[in-house]
């Protein structure tokens, strides 16, 4: 397998290679981050955690590697910290053991991550469409209305949009039953 | 219809007489509908398509520069390259004032089980965040696809994860507690499933 390129650069230190980097996963790391902490000052603070993170422990780092899962496993550590840090500053009881506290939505942080990458991966207008229709919930009429565009290019989109969205996901629930 | 376009429809909610008769007749399909849901409810909930603010690239990059001047890899390479001897010593008094601090604590990690070949030695600082230590590990054989090494220390069964890494080399690492309070120190092989705590088995311990 090749080395990559982006962490060969990111490795050596090169600020350009944080940038690249920030602007492949930075939007997984930041929903994992508000999945598990629910703040968005929090969020941001875990985002940049993750990144400096990644850069302290990067000369360790299989360049040949997705940098994907390893990206996620660190920002899910840095999420869990934070969380346990902010649940000290405000305890009272102090007799909780430290490894019985993690963030209630933990669990789901995986999944968080691969929707955003997948998310990342359509085409602005698909994605568009994809908002549109999931998270404000309108009908392909609605969204055609607002976007701007005829009904049955907005199908168009959304069946295109939803048919990348499964083959992109589709290991998800294969990991899930294995 | 196949397995991707009967998905591809459930996830955009378009269920008609040929998805409902592939579903009837697809044992594979039906057993993805929970995680076909999930997908769903991600897709609607507000936090995924919350966004950082768009100024959270700079911050991150200026966390960067701010921190790699501490830690100068390309001066590590001036004592492989012959150079004249004012050179050298105008590069040995960068080194000297660049360099860290001495380590608060120096441990020596035994390999065990199945890394009894391997050594290791942790340099500990005491930071206001907790601790920051430097790992050098030898000798470790990789670890496979789907596994890492992970750093822990530890006070009885309270255990806080300090990193990861996948092979030998030197790693930095950082813990939000002190090892006054957590004085053991271990390193386990942990497949990437998710689990926060320490599962695997186990190739460096204090004990």
């Amino acid at each position: 397998m090749a080395a990559n390129r982006l962490m060969l650069r990111f490795r050596a230190g090169d600020p350009e290679a944080v940038r690249s980097l920030y602007n492949e996963f930075g939007k997984a790391v930041f929903a994992v981050a508000m999945s598990a902490l629910g703040d968005r000052g929090l969020a941001e603070e875990a985002v940049q955690l993750t990144f400096l993170s990644a850069w302290r422990a990067a000369e360790s780092f299989d360049v040949r590697r997705d940098p994907g899962p390893w990206l996620y496993a660190i920002a899910r550590r840095v999420a869990i910290d934070l969380y346990r840090r902010e649940r000290r500053h405000r305890s009272v009881d102090g007799d909780e053991p430290e490894m019985a506290v993690l963030p209630p939505s933990i669990e789901t942080t995986w999944e968080s991550w691969e929707v955003r990458i997948a998310l990342e991966r359509l085409a602005p207008d698909e994605r568009e469409v994809v908002r549109a229709t999931h998270y404000r919930g309108l009908t392909h009429s609605e969204a055609a209305e607002e976007i701007g565009v005829p009904v049955g290019t907005i199908k168009s989109r959304s069946h295109r949009a939803h048919k990348r969205l499964a083959t992109l996901l589709g290991h998800l629930r294969q990991e899930a039953s294995a | 219809m196949n397995h991707e376009e009967f998905r591809a429809a459930y996830l955009e909610g378009r269920l008609g007489s040929e998805e409902e008769r592939h579903l009837s007749g697809c044992l594979e399909c039906r057993a993805a509908l929970p995680h076909l849901d999930a997908t769903r409810a991600l897709l609607a909930d507000p936090t995924t398509w919350e966004e950082p603010a768009p100024e959270l690239a700079e911050r991150v990059v200026a966390a960067f520069e701010r921190e790699r001047p501490a830690r100068p890899r390309a001066a590590r390479r001036w004592w492989r390259v012959a150079v004249p001897a004012v050179a050298v010593a105008l590069a040995a008094v960068a080194w000297l004032a660049t360099r860290p601090p001495q380590p608060d604590w120096t441990v020596d990690l035994p390999g065990v089980a199945q890394a009894e070949q391997a050594t290791g030695t942790v340099r500990g600082w005491n930071v206001q965040a907790g601790t920051r230590m430097e790992l050098d590990i030898d000798d470790l054989t990789a670890a496979p696809p789907g596994f890492v090494y992970e750093f822990w220390l530890s006070q009885g069964r309270n255990h806080i994860s300090a990193g990861s890494f996948v092979e030998a080399g030197s790693v930095e690492l950082l813990a939000g507690v002190s090892r006054r309070d957590f004085p053991r120190l271990w390193i386990t092989m942990e497949p990437l499933d998710g689990n926060p705590a320490p599962t695997g088995p186990v190739v460096f311990d204090t004990g």
